[in-house]
């Protein structure tokens, strides 16, 4: 039977303590997603008397990466800011909006499923290494490269089933030492044609527990994670290039005022930003998996493109003379009256140019094609704030 | 079976319909989505129960 991807989905949701996994409930449309566990199976190089190259594979130490791509709703970004950057405390309420400020610091860690046909594929301990805001058609698209911790989709029966009466099932550690790692209570999972409600998941790494049931599987019967039925809240349109607004002055006041009307924003016709963590993610003893993953040093990069009309841009790039950005994106209006609306404001204290591009090409516009680094403001003690607007509460965060 | 919708939001779902947060609503076999929980199983499930009970 075959399965088209346009059933699949994405859900995620913030784990309590990290790399421990919850069932996620937010379901987030998903536009692609590449993310993969490497196995690093390698050949059995051992000398054995053979004159061909191996007659094994053996196992290595994994990781799980790859990227995400949605749309940037302003619910769903919530998410994903959470995942790159601190929330700080929420203000609101449902019939104003809600305000998530995200300062540099800590992230929270996330499980997040796909469905892959017949099964769903979780990763859990999931922190976002590099997210990426861009326009596709105006449209603002989120690209998320993350890091897990670990993965649960596919295994094995490793006690065999017999019938009437099962309880229990040990799963094969043929994969994983832990095979029951990123199952959770209340997960169902297919084996032997039948489904299983886990009402219990083993300390000891491969057994999970369910009510009486009639089952019958021999060792190394597949078992898999049954994919969830899809359940979406009101979705909001992603933000549009159309509707921001973007002031670039000496200080990041300055920025803040000049993005506060059309009127004296700056147009630019290109926009991506990149925030990345730096994730340490390696591997040790204790686990097959990654240990732990870790943040480093943060940074970010943005880059716009402006209609050159005089020298000033060029000029700031071969000085390396300070600017700030205040880019904010604005969304539909929450409040009946009009007075309040979703928006993302990205506020960069401190930025200063590394490239600077005037190409010229026939029947083109000249424009500075600009690559700005964000930098840490002494005086404003900050190099990037972000505050969100939008109609989900804090505690989804 | 009959499922409730746990969160606090309505929620839509691709041949079910908008479930409203707290609504109860019979669900098609093979149902699974953490948002809800069982709050009542077939009929026919609960009178076999019911007769093993007279039974004994």
């Amino acid at each position: 039977m075959p399965y088209i991807a346009d059933n699949s989905y994405l859900a995620i949701k913030p784990e309590t303590t990290p790399g421990v996994a919850v069932i996620p409930t937010v379901f987030v449309p998903l536009v692609s997603e590449s993310i993969k566990t490497v196995v690093n199976h390698s050949a059995d190089r051992r000398m054995k008397g053979m004159d061909w190259k191996s007659d094994d594979l053996l196992r290595g130490n994994r990781t799980h990466e790859g990227d995400i791509v949605v749309l940037g709703d302003p619910d769903s970004l919530g998410h994903f800011l959470n995942m790159v950057m601190a929330k700080g405390i929420t203000t609101g309420d449902a019939a104003n909006g809600y305000t998530h400020p995200f300062t540099v610091g800590a992230p929270k860690t996330y499980t997040i499923e796909i469905k892959k046909g017949l099964y769903a594929q979780r990763y859990c301990g999931v922190l976002i290494n590099d997210l990426k805001l861009a326009f596709a058609d105006g449209q603002l698209e989120i690209t998320a490269s993350i890091m897990a911790q670990a993965q649960v989709s596919i295994s094995s029966v490793g006690v065999a089933l017999t019938g009437a009466g099962m309880t229990s099932l040990t799963l094969d550690d043929e994969y994983d030492i832990s095979p029951n790692r990123g199952l959770v209570i209340g997960d169902v999972i297919n084996v032997g044609g039948v489904d299983l409600t886990l009402t219990s998941v083993s300390t000891n790494g491969h057994d999970v527990g369910f009510t009486s049931t009639s089952v019958t599987a021999s060792i190394g019967a597949p078992v898999y994670l049954k994919p969830q039925t899809v359940s979406l809240p009101s979705l909001q349109d992603p933000l549009y290039f159309g509707n921001s607004l973007v002031g670039i002055a000496d200080t990041s006041a300055n920025a803040d005022t000049a993005a506060a009307t059309r009127a004296t924003a700056t147009p630019i016709y290109d926009f991506v930003m990149s925030i990345k963590n730096n994730l340490y993610a390696a591997n040790g003893s204790t686990r097959m998996d990654p240990v732990q993953i870790l943040t480093r040093t943060k940074e970010a990069q943005i880059e716009v493109k402006q209609l050159f009309e005089n020298v000033e841009q060029r000029q700031s790039w071969m000085d390396r003379v300070k600017q700030a950005i205040t880019v904010i994106m604005l969304g539909k209006f929450i409040k009946a009256d009009f007075s309040t609306q979703e928006k993302l404001t990205l506020k960069l204290n401190k930025v200063k140019l590394i490239d600077n591009d005037n190409a010229v090409n026939v029947g083109d516009h000249i424009v500075d094609d600009q690559k700005f680094e964000v930098l840490y403001d002494s005086g404003d003690a900050a190099a990037m704030t972000v505050s969100l607007v939008n109609r989900t509460a804090g505690t989804a965060y | 079976m009959k499922y409730k919708n746990i969160s606090d939001k309505d929620l839509s779902m691709p041949g079910i319909g908008i479930v409203k947060s707290g609504e109860s609503r019979e669900m098609p076999q093979g149902f699974h989505n953490a948002n809800f929980v069982l709050v009542e199983k077939e009929q026919s499930e609960e009178k076999g129960k019911v007769d093993i009970k007279i039974n004994k």
